[in-house]
């Protein structure tokens, strides 16, 4: 192997504890020398392990699939797990990501976020029958549709969009991208049995599918390159046909 | 002065999120019991999400010839007849149920072309078996459980951490919690607790494990007087990537192999047709050309006649035979630039078909290391992924061997023996995590309420507490990372006596120094501290694999050792060893007898 120079980065962290009375928004700056395939994730952790143990931030499974380590990047919304540094400049700076309450330094409660979301929007299947009859095989269903379905479905529920959402920085109780676009995907659903009036009384309003201005920040983020344009172009166009009906 | 903490009562705390505890809090709540959920992180990020091959169930969707007994057997096989056999017979029946019963509630599966549950092939399963989305299965549990315990009324601790479960005479009476956001302290009472807490992972310095993997439920299980059974049988996936090391250890889905990839090694040669134990030279493939034709009879619209058909490619074999080619190929000169050996696709599959089947994998490769993987090979090594020991449970109803504490998923033992079939572990958590959740109600209706005793909150709390106070001491971040490089030298994928003895060593030498632990800085949202706390677990854990693997002297499934090289037919086959605390506190390992099995169950087991 060919020995490289690495480079030498310069990371500014926006650091604040809101447990402590005592502590005010700041930035703070670590320099690191870059690894070979270096993620932000690897960055971050080589801080906390070498420079500072008390700095916060998240993550479970480093892999791209659990939607825990979402943060600003030099202001925009990623993944740092699957952000390599080699695609960031010698210098970059990291925040929280907005709208999402603030545990400290770069961790969010997105939990708290989602939960609420998903009482509101009740985003289960809402079945014909209570009972399940597991002697009898499942429903079929075409495998178009499951693959659609599952294309919606994919989310992972990191907050990216949410704190690239023009809307929800003015509204506390916009349902975001995340929101909307699980709508859509109960709405195709064939076992959930809401009718268009249910989802109406969910999203048709302004903290519904009527609050997005269309500034689609959400969908240029969305690190599972979700097609949330259309979804909520398509959840748009039924619940303008809901109120005019 | 004593530190405060909130309380609460519950009829069943169930600790840990992932797909067991979910299921079990789930169906606790069903039952009526007042039931709290504690998760380490935020709810849906657990390690299940992981999971992306699929939930191996007997459905014969795919193929009408597959049925429960063969699943029994092909599991009993994988694990090298030293399961559980209640526990492999209970999964076998049992997880279509599961699958149907998860259908049922929303989730998402890949379909067939008349509609019905995809099955795909897996290694060590002898029929198509699992029901799959993509390669994003585990997500796609995770969500419709979540979304199903969203309205199933059960309530949630997110961001705690649980240091230890309080008892009240011989039975559990709850646990005491820290919550990673305040640094404040919460004492459950519960007339019964399910552990659903993972694996151990960490312990090894190459994982495929999240953070959280620090064998809580284990260690915590162990102190509280329960037993663990089969704590040397630590399972390393053969795929995982070794290329950059910033994602070293990451998963590479069986899946990969199952829709048609193939090992090579430097030279180019598939190397696997040399690695075919005698057990499975029956049911596979011995030349290029038949294990061709197999892949081409998968593809076909209509499945091959069992009597004719190809058998499958010795790349499909238990994932602890691969494990160990790998590392002999590797160690004969054999193995890639980065120290593993490659995993070809591209040249069995078009890329859309790739693409489409393997999407993660996909996006994975080409973000993280910069490899097409339709066009390249990829870069795998084995990567600690998986425990098959755990706590000692009954197979019917998940109860440990101390009243009112009971164990499903990974940290429950038996299930699985000496290695885990892919696929077999969504199914387990869904079948288990349902009888824990069944189990435990049981025992909270049927016994009276229960007395916590604040000095042993009291305890927990000052033990945790200790490593903020001290002045000088060793970090906790270097005795983690010690402690799982010597257990992936001394006490990994090939062991003999003197490593494991090292081992031992090295556990007791950072389990002196993690007594004098230091962490700086206070109890909110403390990392350092965090891992302070979750190093005494992991230290735990690891004496109880080191001890095990030098009790066992002989070679079966994912224990191997250099100096017992051959699979005991007498002694070691019929016993699994039993981890508990003697009487002084200290850890001992003993062989147990296993469970004798029925004839009906021997029968199938047969041939």
């Amino acid at each position: 192997m060919n020995e490289v120079k690495h480079r030498k980065l310069k990371i500014s962290v926006l650091r604040y504890n809101p447990q402590d009375p005592e502590s005010v928004p700041h930035m703070q700056t670590y320099e690191l020398e870059e690894a070979d395939g270096m993620t932000l994730f690897i960055a971050l952790n080589e801080i906390r392990e070498k420079l500072d143990p008390s700095l916060q931030f998240d993550y479970v499974c480093r892999a791209g699939i659990c939607g825990s380590c979402a943060m600003l990047v030099n202001g925009r919304p990623a993944l740092t797990c699957r952000q390599l540094t080699k695609d960031l400049g010698d210098e970059f700076t990291l925040a929280p990501l907005p709208v999402f309450e603030l545990i400290g330094d770069l961790s969010v409660n997105t939990g708290k976020w989602m939960r609420g979301m998903s009482e509101r929007l009740e985003t289960w299947v809402h079945a014909k029958e209570q009972e399940i009859d597991l002697r009898r095989i499942e429903e079929p269903m075409d495998p178009e549709l499951a693959e659609k379905l599952y294309e919606v479905d994919r989310c992972i529920e990191c907050g990216c969009c949410v704190a690239g959402c023009g809307t929800a920085r003015m509204r506390e109780d916009f349902v975001g991208a995340v929101g909307l676009n699980k709508i859509a995907r109960f709405k195709i659903d064939p076992r959930d049995t809401r009718s268009d009036d249910d989802f109406y009384e969910l999203v048709g309003d302004d903290d519904g599918v009527f609050g997005c201005m269309s500034l689609l920040g959400c969908h240029d983020v969305c690190p599972k390159q979700l097609p949330l344009q259309t979804q909520i172009a398509y959840v748009r166009r039924k619940m303008v046909a809901m109120a005019f009906s | 002065m004593a530190v405060p903490y909130t309380t609460s009562e519950h009829d069943v705390v169930v600790i840990g999120a992932g797909g067991a505890g979910l299921r079990a809090a789930i169906e606790a709540a069903q039952q009526g019991c007042s039931t709290a959920l504690i998760c380490k992180s935020l709810l849906g990020k657990a390690h299940t999400v992981m999971a992306e091959g699929g939930v191996a169930a007997a459905m014969g969707n795919v193929d009408s010839h597959d049925n429960w007994q063969i699943h029994f057997r092909d599991t009993m096989r994988g694990g090298k007849f030293l399961n559980n056999f209640k526990m492999a017979e209970l999964h076998a029946r049992e997880a279509p149920d599961r699958v149907r019963e998860l259908e049922a509630w929303g989730a998402v599966f890949d379909r067939t072309a008349d509609g019905r549950i995809l099955q795909r092939n897996f290694g060590g399963h002898r029929f198509p078996r699992l029901a799959h989305v993509g390669d994003r299965t585990g997500l796609e549990i995770i969500r419709t459980l979540q979304d199903k315990a969203v309205h199933s009324g059960i309530d949630l601790f997110m961001e705690m951490t649980v240091i230890g479960l309080t008892k009240d005479g011989d039975r559990v009476s709850g646990c005491v919690a820290y919550d990673r956001k305040t640094g404040e302290f919460h004492a459950f009472t519960a007339k019964a607790v399910v552990l659903a807490t993972g694996g151990i992972g960490k312990s090894f310095r190459i994982n495929s494990n999240s953070w959280e993997y620090t064998g809580d439920g284990h260690a915590m299980a162990y102190r509280a007087g329960a037993e663990l059974i089969d704590m040397e049988f630590v399972q390393f996936h053969p795929t995982g990537m070794v290329w950059p090391p910033s994602v070293a250890g990451l998963l590479v889905t069986e899946g990969v192999r199952g829709e048609g990839g193939v090992l090579k090694n430097n030279q180019g040669e598939r190397f696997m047709f040399n690695y075919i134990a005698e057990m499975f030279q029956a049911e596979t493939a011995d030349t290029e050309a038949e294990a061709n034709r197999w892949l081409i009879e998968q593809q076909a619209a209509v499945r091959p006649d069992p009597r004719t058909a190809a058998r499958r490619p010795p790349d499909l074999l238990p994932r602890d035979e691969v494990a160990r080619a790998i590392d002999a190929e590797v160690k004969a000169g054999r193995g890639s630039l980065h120290g593993g050996v490659f995993l070809d696709i591209a040249s069995r599959r078009t890329p859309a078909e790739i693409r489409r089947a393997l999407p993660s994998m996909y996006q994975q490769f080409k973000e993280l290391a910069g490899v097409d993987i339709t066009r390249e090979p990829m870069e795998i090594g084995p990567t600690c992924h998986y425990i098959m020991g755990g706590i000692r449970v009954d197979a019917a109803t998940a109860l440990s061997t101390v009243p009112g504490l009971f164990a499903a998923g990974e940290v429950a033992g038996g299930m699985h023996g000496a290695n885990r079939l892919g696929g077999n572990s969504l199914s387990d958590l869904l079948v288990f995590g349902r009888r824990a959740g069944l189990g435990a109600a049981d025992f909270a209706r049927s016994n009276g309420s229960v007395g916590q005793d604040p000095e042993q909150i009291e305890g927990f709390i000052g033990e945790v507490m200790a490593p903020l106070d001290r002045a000088s001491g060793p970090g906790p971040y270097e005795i983690a990372s010690q402690l799982a490089a010597s257990m992936e030298k001394n006490v990994g994928i090939i062991r003999q006596a003197d490593e494991l003895e090292l081992g031992i060593a090295k556990v007791a030498e950072l389990a002196q120094a993690y007594r004098s632990v230091r962490v700086v800085g206070g109890r909110d949202f403390n990392p350092g501290w965090n891992l302070a706390i979750d190093l005494h677990n992991m230290l735990t854990v690891s004496e109880a694999i080191a001890r095990a693997a030098i009790t066992r002297q002989e070679s079966r499934g994912a224990h191997t050792r250099r100096d017992f090289p051959r699979t005991d037919k007498q002694q070691w086959a019929q016993v699994n060893v039993t981890i508990r605390a003697d009487a002084d506190g200290l850890m001992t390992a003993t062989p147990t007898p296993l469970l004798q099995m029925t004839p009906e169950l021997a029968k199938l087991l047969e041939g």
